[in-house]
C-alpha cells in the first residue's frame, strides 16, 4: 500500500498554514519542530514539497544505521532518535524532502544567543551549529497522531490530501480524461484553423 | 479544558474560532464554523494565540503601571493612582497652558475592541475637548 | 467594502488591484480560489508577480508607483471600447463631463511609458471586467493607499465600478480590503479626526449637540473643527503643536516611516503615555506605561473588513493589574473632571455606539451571541444586515449619486537615482501581524520567521550585485541603512526591492520616507529610493544580525523588569 500526501498546485495560496500545523504536531508529540513540508514558490508553481514515501526510497537504502524504515502501512519513517546525523538520506533524497534540524542551545543557561558560523546561503544539507545534534527529519504521515495528517487537516483550500491506494485510480484515470479533452480540443482549433 | 469563543485578533477578515483554556493558560486554538472562515484558520488563527501567556520570546508583557521621575531617568514600577494622578494632572496643566488641540490620543485598530475606541473617542473629544483622535488605518 | 467577503466568491470577475491576499487576508484568498473554481475571471494588476497571479486570466505588471496613469486609462478604455454602462452613468452618478474631460487625455497608448502596460492587454483588462457577469468586484490594499497618489486613485477605481455599472448590485463594487482586524472598527467608532462614531461629522453642528447632551457636557466643550491625523505627530511635535501624546495599542517606532527621526521627536514631548500590553520600542520611550489587558483578557464587538460586526470573549483573567482599555480612559477621565463611568462592555455599545448611530441600532449583543453577527447598516432590530451596500445605485451623498472624480497623474516623491537606483516598496508577509509585538511573542510563528527578515530582490538585480538567495546584505537610503536578508525572487519586478515591516533587525522603516498626501495624510510607504548592497564578511553578518537582536530584546526586558519591583511606599 502506498500513502502520500498530494497537492493540488492550483488551490495552494502559499499560506504557510500546513507547515505551521507540520510543526505544531511534531513538537507536541516530542519530536523535532522542523516543518516536514517545504513551501516551493516560484513564478508559476507554488506547492508544498514532501516525502513521496517512494517504493524504492533511496533514503531508507543508504541509511548506514537502518534508523529509516518502511512501516505496514507503507509510510517510510526515521527514528530521530537512532538517526546518527550523518545526512546521506538527505543527499539521496531526489525530492529535497528530508532537512536536518536539531535543538539550538540558544536560550539556555549561559548561552543566550546563537553564534552562527557560517553564512544563511550555505546549503541546509551543510550547516554544522555548535554544540546542536541534527537528525533527519521527513514526513511521517503524522505517526504520533494515528497517521492523520495536520497539514491536511488545516489546509484552507484543500489542496492538501492523502491519496491512499483506493482513490488512486480514479484520480489518475481523471488525469487521463482531462488530458485527451484537452488534445480534443486542441485539435478541433487546429482544425479550424486549417479550414479558416 | 475551557473554551471561549474569540474573533481572531490578526487580519481584518473576521475568523472565529475558541480559544482552549487549561489553568487560566490559553492552550490552542479550535475553528469554528464563522460567517468568513467557515470552519478553517490561517497559522495566525491556530498558532497566535500564546502571546497572552506572556511568552517573553520577543518583549514581556507589561502587568504594572511604570513611570519615570524625569525625562531620561529610568521606568519605575508605581500604582495605579500614582499613574493615573499623574497622567490626569499633567494633561490638566498641558490642557491649560496650551488648549485642548496640544493632546493628542490614538485609537487602536488592533486587539482592543469597538468598546475600547468608543471611550478613547469620547475621552479625547468630551474630556479634553479636542479632534486629535486618530488610528493606525494609514499603517 | 461595498460588498461581503463570503459574497466575493459568487462574483463574475476579481480585479485584485495592489492587494496581495495571500499574505494579508488568507481566508480572502480562500475566497478567491474558490471564484476562480466557481468560473469567476481573475485580473490582478501588479508590479509583482504575487500569488494570485499564478492563477488570474490576465495579469498586468505595472510599473510601481504609476497607479493614477493605470487606473485613467483603464477607465479611459471603458467608455472607448463602448464598456460604459450609459443609462446607470445617467441616473445614479454626478460630474460625467468633467470626468471625463481629464480621463480622455490618458489613453492606454500614451501611458504606456508611464505604466509600462500593452495597451492591447489593457483593453482586454477592461473589457474582463467590465463585462463580466454577474459581476465585478474591484479589490485593493495598501498597494493603492500608501501612494502619494492614494485618494486620487481611490476616487478612479470608485468611478471605474460606477461607469461599468460594476457596483450597485449584489456580490460587486469597490473592496478596500481593511488590513488589521480592527481598523475598520476604529474608524467605525470614531477614533478619527473628522468623525464621530458612525461617520458623523465633527463639523456638524447638530450632530455635537446630539454627541454633547449624551456626554452631559456643554456643546461648547465640544471641538467644531476636525482634528490632526496621527501620521503627522511628528511634524506636530516639532512645530510646538502637539505637547501630549496619549498612545494606545499601537507601535508607531515600529511601523511608521522614518522611525529613527520620529524617535527623536517623541523625546521633545512634555507627557508621552503608553497604553498597551506589551513592551514595544514604543513604551520604551515613553513617560508613562498603563499595561491593559489583551485579547483573550478582555471581551467586546470588533468590525471586519466587510463591515460585519462581530463579538468576542474573555478567555482568561486579566494578568497583574492590567486593566480593560476603557476602564483606564474612564479613570483618567473621572480625574479630569468628566464622568464616564461604565459597567461592562455592553453598556458603552448600546449607550455609545447604538445608541448615537442609527445604522447600528440594530446591531445587539444578544444578535451577535455565539456565532451571530451583524453586518451595518443595521438600523432595526430585526434588519438581516447589509452585505451589500449602494444597491439600485441608490449612493449616500446628499444628491444621492455617485460623484465621478478624476485627478491628473504625478510622478512619486523620491524617484531612484545613481546612488539609490531602486524602489523599495513596503509590503505583508503572511506569518506576523504588523508590528510583531503579539506574532512575535507566539512559539510556532516565530519558529517559522525570525529577524532579520527578507529583502525581496529580483534574479537580475541580484546578480548584478553579487548577492545569492540568503546572503546578507545592507539596505541604505537617504534615511537610513540596516542588515538583513535577500530574497532572490523571480517573483519581484526587476528595478523594485520588497520588505516587510515588522522586523527589528532588517527595519525598512528606518529607510521609508516620511512623505504624507495632502488630503489622507497617508505615508508613502511603498515607494522610495535604495539601494541594496552586499555584505563582504557574510559569517560576521550573521553574528552581527544576531548581536543587535538580542541587544534590542535585552534593552526592552530590562526596561521592562522595573516592573517587578514593588513600588516605594509614598
Amino acid at each position: 500500500m502506498n500513502r502520500f500526501i498530494a497537492i493540488q498546485p492550483s488551490r495552494c495560496v502559499a499560506c504557510g498554514t500546513c507547515r505551521a500545523a507540520c510543526s505544531e504536531g511534531h513538537k507536541r508529540a516530542g519530536l523535532q519542530a522542523e516543518p516536514r513540508l517545504a513551501l516551493f514558490e516560484s513564478r508559476d508553481v507554488v506547492a508544498s514539497v514532501t516525502c513521496h514515501h517512494c517504493e524504492g526510497a533511496p533514503c531508507l537504502k543508504v541509511c548506514p544505521v537502518n534508523a529509516i524504515h518502511r512501516d505496514d502501512d507503507g509510510c517510510v519513517r526515521v527514528d530521530e532518535a537512532h538517526c546518527v546525523g550523518c545526512r546521506l538520506c538527505a543527499v539521496a533524497c531526489p525530492f529535497g524532502a528530508i532537512r536536518m534540524a536539531g535543538t539550538s542551545r540558544a536560550g539556555v543557561a549561559g548561552i543566550e544567543y546563537s553564534t552562527p558560523t557560517f553564512a544563511g546561503s550555505l546549503d541546509p544539507i551543510l550547516r554544522w551549529e555548535v554544540g546542536v545534534y541534527a537528525v533527519a527529519v521527513k514526513c511521517d504521515l503524522c505517526a504520533y497522531d494515528n497517521c492523520h495528517p495536520h497539514c491536511v487537516d488545516a489546509c484552507i483550500t484543500e489542496a492538501l490530501r492523502l491519496v491512499e491506494s483506493g482513490e488512486k485510480a480514479g484520480e489518475v484515470e481523471g488525469k487521463r480524461v482531462r488530458a485527451l479533452e484537452a488534445d480534443l480540443v486542441m485539435l478541433e482549433s487546429f482544425g479550424q484553423g486549417e479550414e479558416g | 479544558m475551557e473554551k471561549h469563543m474569540v474573533v481572531c485578533p490578526y487580519c481584518g477578515t473576521g475568523c472565529k474560532f475558541n480559544l482552549l483554556v487549561e489553568h487560566d493558560l490559553v492552550v490552542g486554538a479550535e475553528p469554528l464554523n464563522g460567517l468568513t472562515n467557515e470552519g478553517f484558520l490561517c497559522l495566525k488563527g491556530w498558532f497566535g494565540y500564546d502571546f497572552i501567556n506572556d511568552t517573553k520570546i520577543l518583549t514581556p508583557r507589561v502587568l504594572h503601571p511604570m513611570m519615570r521621575e524625569g525625562k531620561g531617568a529610568p521606568l519605575k514600577r508605581v500604582s495605579w493612582d500614582t499613574a493615573l494622578d499623574f497622567v490626569a494632572s499633567k494633561l490638566s496643566a498641558i490642557k491649560e497652558k496650551y488648549g485642548p488641540d496640544s493632546i493628542f490620543v490614538t485609537g487602536s485598530s488592533r486587539g482592543a475592541g469597538n468598546e475600547a475606541n468608543l471611550a478613547a473617542q469620547r475621552f479625547a473629544r468630551a474630556c479634553i475637548g479636542t479632534n486629535n483622535i486618530d488610528n493606525c488605518a494609514r499603517t | 467594502m461595498s460588498c461581503g467577503v463570503p459574497g466575493m466568491e459568487d462574483a463574475g470577475c476579481l480585479f485584485l488591484f495592489g492587494y496581495n491576499p495571500n499574505t494579508s487576508h488568507p481566508l480572502v484568498a480562500r475566497r478567491v480560489v474558490k471564484a476562480k473554481e466557481k468560473g469567476a475571471k481573475i485580473i490582478v494588476a501588479d508590479p509583482r508577480f504575487i500569488e494570485t497571479s499564478r492563477i488570474a486570466d490576465m495579469y498586468l505588471p505595472l510599473r510601481n508607483g504609476s497607479n493614477v496613469a493605470f487606473l485613467n486609462a483603464f477607465a479611459n478604455a471603458i467608455v472607448t471600447e463602448g464598456l460604459m454602462d450609459e443609462e446607470f452613468v445617467r441616473e445614479h452618478t454626478l460630474g460625467f463631463d468633467e470626468w471625463w474631460q481629464t480621463i480622455e487625455k490618458y489613453t492606454p497608448e500614451n501611458t504606456r511609458d508611464i505604466t509600462g502596460i500593452d495597451p492591447g492587454m489593457l483593453r482586454e483588462a477592461a473589457r474582463m471586467y467590465a463585462t463580466a457577469e454577474p459581476s465585478s468586484i474591484l479589490c485593493w490594499g495598501m498597494g493603492v493607499c500608501q501612494h502619494l497618489q492614494n485618494v486620487e486613485a481611490v476616487h478612479t477605481c470608485a468611478a471605474i465600478a460606477c461607469v461599468s455599472h460594476q457596483i450597485g448590485k449584489p456580490n460587486s463594487g469597490v473592496a478596500p480590503v481593511r488590513g488589521q482586524n480592527n481598523v475598520q472598527g476604529a474608524c467605525d467608532m470614531g477614533a478619527l479626526p473628522n468623525f464621530f462614531p458612525g461617520y458623523q461629522k465633527v463639523t456638524d453642528p447638530e450632530i455635537r449637540q446630539k454627541f454633547a447632551d449624551n456626554w452631559n457636557v456643554p456643546v461648547e466643550a465640544l471641538s467644531g473643527h476636525v482634528g490632526y491625523k496621527v501620521s503627522d505627530i511628528g511634524h506636530l511635535i516639532d512645530d510646538g503643536k502637539i505637547h501630549a501624546f496619549y498612545n494606545f495599542g499601537e507601535d508607531p517606532l515600529q511601523t511608521e516611516p522614518d522611525a529613527l527621526h520620529l524617535a527623536k521627536q517623541f523625546e521633545r514631548l512634555d507627557l508621552f503615555v503608553c497604553q498597551d500590553i506589551f513592551m514595544t520600542q514604543t513604551c520604551a520611550a515613553a513617560d508613562v506605561i498603563l499595561p491593559a489587558t489583551s485579547w483573550g483578557e478582555h471581551e467586546g464587538v470588533f468590525s471586519a473588513c466587510d463591515r460585519t460586526f462581530q463579538r468576542f470573549t474573555a478567555a482568561v483573567p486579566p494578568k497583574g493589574e492590567c486593566k480593560h482599555d476603557w476602564q483606564i480612559f474612564a479613570e483618567v477621565a473621572e480625574r479630569m473632571g468628566h464622568d464616564m463611568h461604565y459597567r461592562d462592555t455592553q453598556e458603552i455599545w448600546d449607550k455609545e455606539c447604538r445608541a448615537m448611530w442609527p445604522g447600528a441600532y440594530g446591531a445587539t449583543y444578544e444578535k451577535m451571541e455565539g456565532l451571530g453577527h451583524a453586518q451595518w447598516p443595521v438600523p432595526t432590530l430585526d434588519h438581516p444586515g447589509t452585505p451589500d451596500l449602494f444597491l439600485g445605485g441608490a449612493f449616500t451623498t446628499p444628491e444621492g449619486k455617485a460623484h465621478l472624480i478624476a485627478h491628473e497623474y504625478r510622478d512619486p516623491t523620491e524617484l531612484p537615482d545613481e546612488r539609490y537606483p531602486l524602489v523599495l516598496c513596503t509590503v505583508r508577509e503572511v506569518g506576523h501581524y504588523s508590528c510583531r509585538s503579539m506574532t512575535g511573542n507566539c512559539a510556532q510563528l516565530s519558529n517559522l520567521a525570525e529577524e532579520p527578515g527578507y529583502v525581496h530582490i529580483s534574479p537580475a538585480d541580484a546578480a548584478a550585485r553579487g548577492i545569492k538567495h540568503e546572503d546578507m546584505v545592507w539596505v541604505y537610503s537617504r534615511r537610513g541603512k540596516i542588515i538583513t536578508r535577500a530574497f532572490v525572487d523571480d517573483r519581484a519586478n526587476e528595478g523594485a526591492v520588497y520588505m516587510t515591516y515588522q522586523w527589528w533587525v532588517g527595519k525598512c522603516n528606518d529607510l521609508t520616507l516620511h512623505h504624507v498626501d495632502e488630503r489622507s495624510h497617508t505615508p508613502e510607504d511603498k515607494y522610495c529610493a535604495v539601494e541594496v548592497e552586499l555584505v563582504d564578511d557574510q559569517v560576521w553578518a550573521e553574528q552581527h544580525a544576531e548581536e543587535l537582536y538580542m541587544e534590542l530584546k535585552g534593552r526592552l526586558a530590562e526596561n521592562a523588569n522595573a516592573q517587578h519591583e514593588a513600588p516605594a511606599l509614598s
